[in-house]
């Protein structure tokens, strides 16, 4: 199942443990790939670099996106996945532990499909890592092509 | 006399006649005989002397009959040429020429035309041929000149055609052998005349009409200098009686005087004769004080009258009424010397003030240097402020962010070692576990907590009409739903309306409700109200509780960031919720006091401008 895929980028090896935490607690056993910063998380989309032999055709049903990236940052991650043809129509939720007013709206406005602060207590941490994996993988109606 | 003389000559000449041929007879005989002696020849002599005597007086009887009837014919035919002449000039006379007897019967006239003729005239009473309304005069003076011969006037209307037409008439006596024979009436066509005269009337009187109507005065006088006409408005300005009096009592009712008011006015200084002198004079100020009445200041113009000859026929002025306008101009002048000596002492004070503020100056100018060595250091504060503002900034960035996530992991571990690894921690294990996880919790408060107020320092307000009374309702409903079991009495009077900022006073609200809702958590019954109230004539809010309440003498410190009044076991909180209502209430403008007494509870009063 291609499409259930999740693409989480992050730097923090924490978070991501927390996140894999998160949704191996979870009914729904996704597959998630990780990538570590912006430029990374980019090359995975083009299928160039490191992931030059990824079949570009198996594109990830929802982007975790952080927004404190090193290299390229989460908001131009997300300009260049919307502008990018084959990758514009991917949902793509920004999971950060910033909640400033300008981080929000500059991420609607490129396109963000939504925003999570990632919670301090872990109990709704999962639930809200759970709960977008039912939405964006399960409830959600995607264009087949 | 002419017949008695002309037979006095004739009989004059008889006489001499009789006496030379008697002194002939007498002497020529005497004279013969101291010639002739012989009778014979004396007889013969006489005989022819005889016949020479006849023959001379033959000769002068002849020469005089022919002289005589010579003259006697070119007599006659000078009377019949003169008799033509006249009767054609009576024939053509202008006027209407009518004889008529003593007893009024017409006996030639030469009134006759292509309509008319000599008949319808002759023998008729002149009686006929007179108007009934002229009729009376006419008689009168045709009856005075029969009666003593005198030269009569009358005039009568006579309607010929249709036309009204208007004569007048001299009536005279034809004395023959001193006897009135007959009268002859003269009658001229006076309807032009007459026609003329009448409009003349309507024209004067229009004229005088529209001379009496003209508000500035007109007054006009004659070649000689003799006042003769002033209409209406000039009557009234000289105070002249209603009923017409002679020019030469017009000055008896008023005098004159200069512009001043004072010094009285010759004739030859009156605006109207100096117009007759002069030609033309203009806007001469003069004083006309009417004998019973106010003095009136006039200006006048008047011009010499010429008629078309070029001769003068007198002169004519205007006076226009200026007595208001002097009056307000006194005004003026009154004021004008009163303000002049206001200005005066005024600017004296000035003077003196002007002074001291010289002297204010050069302090103040010292004050200045002062002053922009003062303004250099504000620069640079505000230099130096800005620069904090941006580190605040990217401090709050950082809270929100870098010291969140390792937070976040923190608490996020905790978790999942107090869920997977629960088995293998003993009771005090657990307990450390649990404190670590609340801590972190404690801490994402505060974080929240400093955020928020750095927040709202930075935020532009936008005010609008706001009903607290529904956000309080709202923030209220929300703590019940959370703690259902609670007793509560709640009063929220309703539509409490204030100018502000709605999303500011959200949070000002929820700081003080909260706290309202906390500290009254451990009575039985907790009473939370809101209302409105005039304190020292100033609409203010209340927001009041029955909770634990403070000490008095805390209250200053209540809204002191990271100030508590309470133990964190026996209230939890930050500290910073009432810093984040006071930094709130004054960028409103507002006010907000607190009372409070221990264990009575607190109220927190809210004064709001209305703009």
């Amino acid at each position: 199942m291609v499409q259930n895929k999740i693409l989480l980028v992050e730097d923090n090896e924490d978070d991501v443990e927390l996140v894999e935490l998160a949704l191996s607690s979870g009914l729904i056993a996704n597959q998630l790939d990780v990538v570590r910063d912006g430029a990374e998380a980019l090359d995975y989309l083009r299928c160039e670099g490191n992931f030059e032999n990824r079949n570009s055709k198996e594109m990830p049903a929802l982007i975790l996106l952080d927004l404190n990236l090193p290299k390229v940052n989460g908001l131009e991650v997300l300009k260049e996945i919307r502008s990018n043809e084959k990758t514009c129509l991917i949902p793509v939720t920004i999971f950060t532990s910033s909640d400033q007013e300008k981080d929000i709206v500059e991420s609607y406005k490129l396109g963000a499909n939504s925003y999570i602060q990632k919670p301090v207590d872990f109990q709704k941490f999962k639930e809200a890592i759970q709960q977008l994996g039912f939405y964006w993988l399960i409830f959600n109606k995607k264009p087949i092509n | 006399m002419n017949s008695i003389r002309k037979e006095w000559k004739s009989f004059r000449i008889v006489i001499i006649y009789i006496i030379i041929g008697a002194l002939w007879i007498v002497f020529s005989d005497k004279v013969l005989g101291y010639f002739v002696s012989d009778s014979k020849t004396i007889l013969k002599l006489q005989t022819i002397k005889g016949w020479f005597y006849v023959l001379s007086t033959g000769i002068l009887l002849y020469y005089l009959i022919f002289r005589q009837l010579g003259k006697l014919e070119k007599a006659n035919l000078r009377l019949k040429e003169s008799e033509v002449r006249w009767a054609s000039y009576v024939k053509n006379a202008p006027n209407i020429i009518t004889v008529i007897n003593t007893d009024l019967k017409i006996k030639y006239t030469n009134r006759i035309n292509e309509v008319s003729t000599l008949d319808m005239f002759i023998g008729k009473d002149i009686n006929n041929f007179i108007a009934s309304e002229s009729l009376l005069s006419a008689l009168n003076a045709i009856k005075r000149t029969l009666s003593d011969g005198s030269i009569n006037f009358y005039e009568n209307l006579f309607i010929d055609d249709n036309n009204e037409r208007w004569f007048t008439n001299k009536v005279g006596p034809v004395v023959i052998d001193n006897k009135i024979d007959s009268l002859i009436i003269i009658s001229s066509d006076i309807t032009e005349q007459k026609r003329i005269k009448e409009k003349l009337e309507v024209e004067r009187e229009l004229q005088s009409a529209i001379f009496d109507s003209i508000e500035e005065g007109i007054v006009v006088c004659d070649e000689n200098g003799v006042l003769n006409r002033f209409n209406e408005a000039t009557r009234r300005f000289h105070g002249l009686p209603e009923k017409p009096i002679p020019a030469e009592e017009w000055s008896q009712h008023y005098n004159l005087f200069f512009a001043n008011g004072i010094n009285p006015m010759k004739k030859e200084d009156v605006p109207l004769y100096r117009a007759l002198k002069e030609g033309k004079v203009s806007n001469i100020e003069f004083v006309v004080k009417p004998v019973n009445g106010e003095h009136l200041s006039f200006v006048s113009s008047g011009k010499k009258l010429i008629n078309k000859t070029g001769d003068c026929i007198g002169a004519m002025a205007t006076m226009h009424n200026v007595t208001e306008q002097k009056k307000a101009e006194n005004e003026i002048r009154d004021l004008y010397s009163k303000l002049e000596q206001k200005v005066k002492r005024r600017t004296e004070e000035l003077e003196i003030k002007n002074k001291k503020i010289t002297e204010s100056q050069q302090a103040l100018a010292f004050l200045l240097e002062d002053m922009n060595e003062s303004s250099e250091q504000l620069r640079k504060t505000n230099e130096k402020l800005e620069t904090a503002n941006k580190e605040m900034e990217a401090f709050s960035y950082s809270v929100s962010h870098d010291l969140r996530a390792p937070l976040t992991r923190m608490a996020g571990f905790s978790s999942i070692i107090s869920e997977l690894y629960k088995d293998k921690l003993d009771e005090k294990g657990i307990h450390y576990l649990n404190r670590i996880i609340a801590s972190s919790h404690k801490m994402e408060q505060l974080i929240n907590d400093i955020l928020s107020l750095s927040r709202i320092s930075r935020q532009e307000i936008v005010k609008s009409e706001v009903d607290i009374s529904v956000i309080s309702e709202e923030i209220i409903n929300k703590y019940q739903k959370a703690e259902p079991e609670r007793i509560t009495d709640i009063k929220i009077e309703e539509s409490i309306k204030i100018f502000c900022d709605p999303k500011l006073i959200t949070i000002l609200l929820e700081n003080i409700l909260s706290n309202a809702w906390k500290f009254t958590s451990k009575n039985k019954k907790a009473i939370i109200e809101i209302g409105k109230a005039i304190i020292n004539n100033t609409n203010v809010i209340f927001i009041k509780d029955n909770g634990v309440g403070f000490d008095v003498k805390y209250s200053d410190k209540v809204f002191l960031p990271f100030q508590r009044l309470h133990t964190e076991s026996e209230f939890a909180g930050t500290g910073i919720g009432m810093a984040t209502v006071k930094r709130i209430v004054r960028k409103h403008n507002a006010q907000i006091n607190v009372e409070s007494k221990i264990g009575r509870g607190t109220t927190f009063y809210l004064t709001f401008t209305n703009k």
